[in-house]
């Protein structure tokens, strides 16, 4: 009897010391929002893994701009979530009549946090000094040649870049891009920009504190405070959220959005289609798919919206463009949507000479048809299966190869030889220059472009008309030209080429209590801006 | 002792040396090109040139032969260099020294945890032997040796901090966050030091100095506790010289899980970046205090149990 009481005293013993403690998270009081904004009110954030640190340090660091903007620090122009620009710390910009200069013209009246006030001063050292040291938004700075940034007058600089680029005012909204305030960096205190945010705390790699910058010379947010808290994992910004430990969450996973849209405590915000999943083909020779026929088979024997449903649990259009659909504007109809057709995938094939084996699977002349597919560490497995599915519909077998890393990834892509047949990879628009990813990926002009692009070896038969567009989208000299320009480059990679296939345009999604409202989400975080955050009195 | 000890750490140095070896062989041989890796982020591009990863090399002294790199490597270790981290360009030690007392404080957490549950489930289990209590002492170790530590990390935030609202779900931010990650890292070890102490208590009650003790009218515990605890725990303590190691880098998942800035999510980091540097010091470091831990093994036997000799018998 003595031994069983004993034996019952320990386990409860053992369970008090495992589950005690008061460790009551934080207040998290239930009930309606009131309706009215607090302007006292905190917002704590729960955000992806601090990369702030990362950077490096002195001219090379990103604190508080990339991957997360909190708008401590600004740039001369915001880039909105339709990737149209706004003035920031320049009022407007014009590109002179040499065809080279862009001229600037500042914000009058403007203080950086510590009272300092701002000039034209701060912009070519951020410009022209601290840029080309630190080299971090290297779009612009490849173009810029020493002494491209000019000081006209106290509100006035002048961008002449020693290469031609008329995309400047696009890329360098870039959070990256934000003034410093000059002889200064933004890794070390007091961390004085002009944003609407002002620096209270930082501990790296787990929170982040800023206030309102009540003299900010714009729109004002709208609650007092926001706290960062930095949660590596997904699912554990999720369970952050649902236990009132955050009241707004970041890039939360796509299965998270019925489990808040069925609790009445909480919503979900998405984004207008931002991150496009795609599938890029390499055509080099001693690829299967370097045959037009296989590229366009891959390409009509995708299924986008299961991709979409499966993979993304329906956050997601289907995939239809290489950017967000909204930065190519009223050009975005020429890009056509491709339909998942099955007999146009066989067919072709069959007219190709790849007949189907017993197996399922398609050879010709004794090679079987089978592609090696690669995933990224940050593409789900389930997208690879579906690719994979997909393609064995039509006789075509997938070798998943799922890199843990980016640097295993870039070993495949081994400088040029590239061991692969189909790389899936999700990637983001962070600028607003319609042409970016199409240039970036696809232009012969980088060496590193040979597995894709039309015109380096073996060119296809649409190469010159890409290149053309390229040359077209760098002197365009109205948006709506570069955006013409982009469509183009798409249709061919997409619709005449078939070296990118799109497999869905996913949304942001922002999972928050019913009382917080973030007013205009960016399809871009590292774009996001904070202005419109506002929450109610009562959760 | 003094004597022993000497030798032991002198036998530890070429260990060290090789294992040292053993991980710049490994690292640098693993897929993926730290100067590539260096030049994009350098560049701020996709893809670097080839010129890039040229210029890269030579900052990163990564152009030089193989035998050169690791001579240098050693070097700089011997005058208490661990050299610059490639992707943060800070030294590494500054690095390390940031993030190991979050993950001191976890595993400190964790070893205590394991001594408080497994310590006495592993007691209770031998004195009520065949008993209800003693299979169900047996099934709970069983489960909880089985348990993935990634599902019992999500089982426990949802429980503890989603629904009950008892502990913060993560990040660290008092000891109240250490709780549920200590509990994770816990877990298994404590069950298998709870059977590997029950068996060796049982085999320890079948001797006659437990025999005699009983005898003498002493109770069930004080018999344990006097007599068998500090006979049975030589299997015990050897487990824990083993655990000791692993529990500094066996805490990567609970780290990421747990938003806890520690050690274990700064190899993960640096191993995806190629950080040479830095992940053939987190390892080597891993190395060494799995070689402090096997010391303390040896030195605890000696204490545990006087007929255990250190030094070589005299002839």
């Amino acid at each position: 009897m003595r031994r069983k009481a004993l034996a019952i005293v320990m386990l409860l013993g053992l369970l008090a010391g495992a589950c005690g403690g008061d460790g009551s998270p934080s207040d998290s009081a239930g009930g309606q929002a009131s309706g009215q904004p607090d302007l006292n009110a905190t917002v704590r954030v729960a955000a992806n893994e601090d990369q702030w640190t990362e950077g490096g340090t002195g001219a090379k660091s990103y604190h508080f701009m990339y991957v997360y903007n909190v708008q401590v620090y600004e740039p001369l122009v915001y880039i909105a979530s339709d990737y149209t620009l706004k003035p920031g710390l320049a009022t407007r910009w014009e590109l002179q009549p040499d065809g080279k200069t862009w001229r600037f013209f500042l914000r009058q009246g403007v203080t950086f946090h510590d009272g300092t006030p701002f000039s034209a001063d701060d912009v070519v050292w951020t410009w022209g000094v601290r840029q080309p040291e630190g080299r971090t938004l290297t779009t612009v700075l490849n173009t810029l040649g020493p002494d491209s940034v000019k000081k006209i007058d106290q509100f006035t600089v002048d961008f002449t870049p020693a290469q031609t680029n008329l995309r400047l005012p696009e890329q360098i909204g870039h959070p990256e891009g934000a003034i410093v305030k000059a002889n200064t960096h933004n890794d070390t205190p007091p961390y004085a920009g002009t944003g609407p945010w002002k620096y209270e705390s930082y501990t790296p790699k787990q929170t982040a504190s800023f206030v309102r910058n009540d003299n900010y010379w714009g729109e004002k947010p709208q609650v007092r405070k926001m706290d960062i808290r930095f949660y590596p994992d997904p699912q554990t910004r999720l369970e952050a959220l649902k236990s009132g430990q955050a009241d707004l969450a970041i890039d939360l996973p796509a299965d998270a959005t019925k489990s808040l849209t069925n609790d009445p405590n909480f919503k979900v915000v998405k984004s207008k289609a931002g991150r496009n999943h795609l599938l890029y083909v390499n055509k080099l020779p001693d690829r299967l798919t370097t045959e037009p026929a296989i590229r366009e088979a891959v390409t009509y024997a995708i299924d986008r919206q299961s991709y979409v449903d499966v993979v993304l649990d329906g956050n997601a259009a289907p995939g239809r463009y290489m950017a967000p659909g909204s930065v190519l504007g009223s050009a975005a109809s020429q890009v056509q949507a491709i339909p998942r057709d099955l007999a146009r995938s066989r067919k072709v094939l069959d007219d190709a000479g790849w007949r189907v084996g017993s197996d399922g699977i398609r050879s010709k002349d004794g090679k079987r048809l089978s592609l090696k597919l690669l995933g990224q560490q940050e593409v789900p497995e389930s997208a690879l299966l579906v690719i994979q599915s997909n393609l064995k519909d039509v006789g075509i077998d997938v070798e998943i190869k799922k890199t843990p890393d980016v640097a295993t990834r870039n070993s495949l892509y081994a400088q040029g030889k590239g061991d692969f047949d189909l790389d899936l990879e999700p990637p983001n628009q962070n600028d607003a220059n319609p042409a970016f990813l199409p240039v970036l990926r696809m232009a012969k002009r980088s060496a590193t472009n040979v597995q894709f692009a039309p015109d380096a070896p073996p060119a296809t038969p649409n190469g010159p008309a890409f290149e053309a567009e390229v040359t077209r989208s760098d002197q365009a000299k109205t948006t709506a030209e570069v955006q013409d320009a982009a469509a183009k480059m798409m249709n061919i990679l997409i619709n005449k080429d078939y070296l990118v296939v799109p497999l869905a345009d996913a949304f942001r999604i922002y999972g928050m209590a019913k009382n917080v409202s973030l007013g205009d989400p960016h399809p871009s975080f590292t774009n996001q801006t904070w202005f419109s955050l506002s929450m109610t009195s009562a959760r | 002792m003094a004597r022993y000890l000497a030798r032991r750490l002198l036998i530890a140095i070429p260990t060290l040396l090789a294992l040292s070896f053993l991980i710049f062989l490994l690292v640098t041989n693993a897929p993926g090109d730290p100067a590539e890796e260096y030049a994009r982020k350098r560049s701020g591009s996709q893809e670097a040139t080839a010129q890039d990863i040229r210029n890269a090399q030579k900052e990163l002294g990564l152009d030089r032969p193989f035998f050169v790199q690791y001579g240098s490597w050693i070097k700089g270790l011997a005058t208490g260099d661990l050299g610059e981290s490639f992707a943060k360009r800070r030294p590494v030690y500054d690095v390390l020294k940031e993030r190991i007392t979050a993950t001191l404080e976890l595993t400190t957490a964790a070893l205590l945890l394991i001594l408080v549950v497994g310590l006495p489930l592993g007691v209770m289990a031998a004195m009520f032997h065949r008993h209800w209590t003693d299979q169900a002492f047996r099934v709970a170790a069983l489960m909880a040796a089985s348990i993935p530590g990634f599902f019992l990390a999500y089982m426990l935030i949802v429980q503890l901090a989603t629904e009950m609202k008892l502990l913060p779900v993560a990040g660290r931010q008092g000891w109240e966050s250490l709780i549920m990650p200590a509990i994770v890292v816990a877990i298994t070890p404590a069950a298998v030091i709870s059977r590997l102490l029950r068996a060796s208590l049982l085999e320890v009650f079948t001797e006659d100095y437990i025999r005699t003790a009983r005898s003498k009218g002493l109770g069930s515990l004080q018999v344990v506790l006097r007599h068998g605890l500090r006979n049975a725990s030589i299997p015990v303590v050897t487990y824990l010289g083993t655990v000791l190691g692993a529990l500094l880098e066996g805490v990567v998942i609970t780290e990421f899980i747990f938003a806890w800035p520690g050690l274990g999510l700064l190899t993960l980091e640096a191993i995806s970046q190629r950080d040479y540097p830095l992940i053939q010091a987190a390892v080597l470091m891993a190395g060494a205090i799995y070689l402090v831990g096997n010391l303390l093994v040896d030195v605890l036997y000696g204490l545990l149990d006087p007929r255990i000799r250190l030094e070589p018998a005299a002839r």
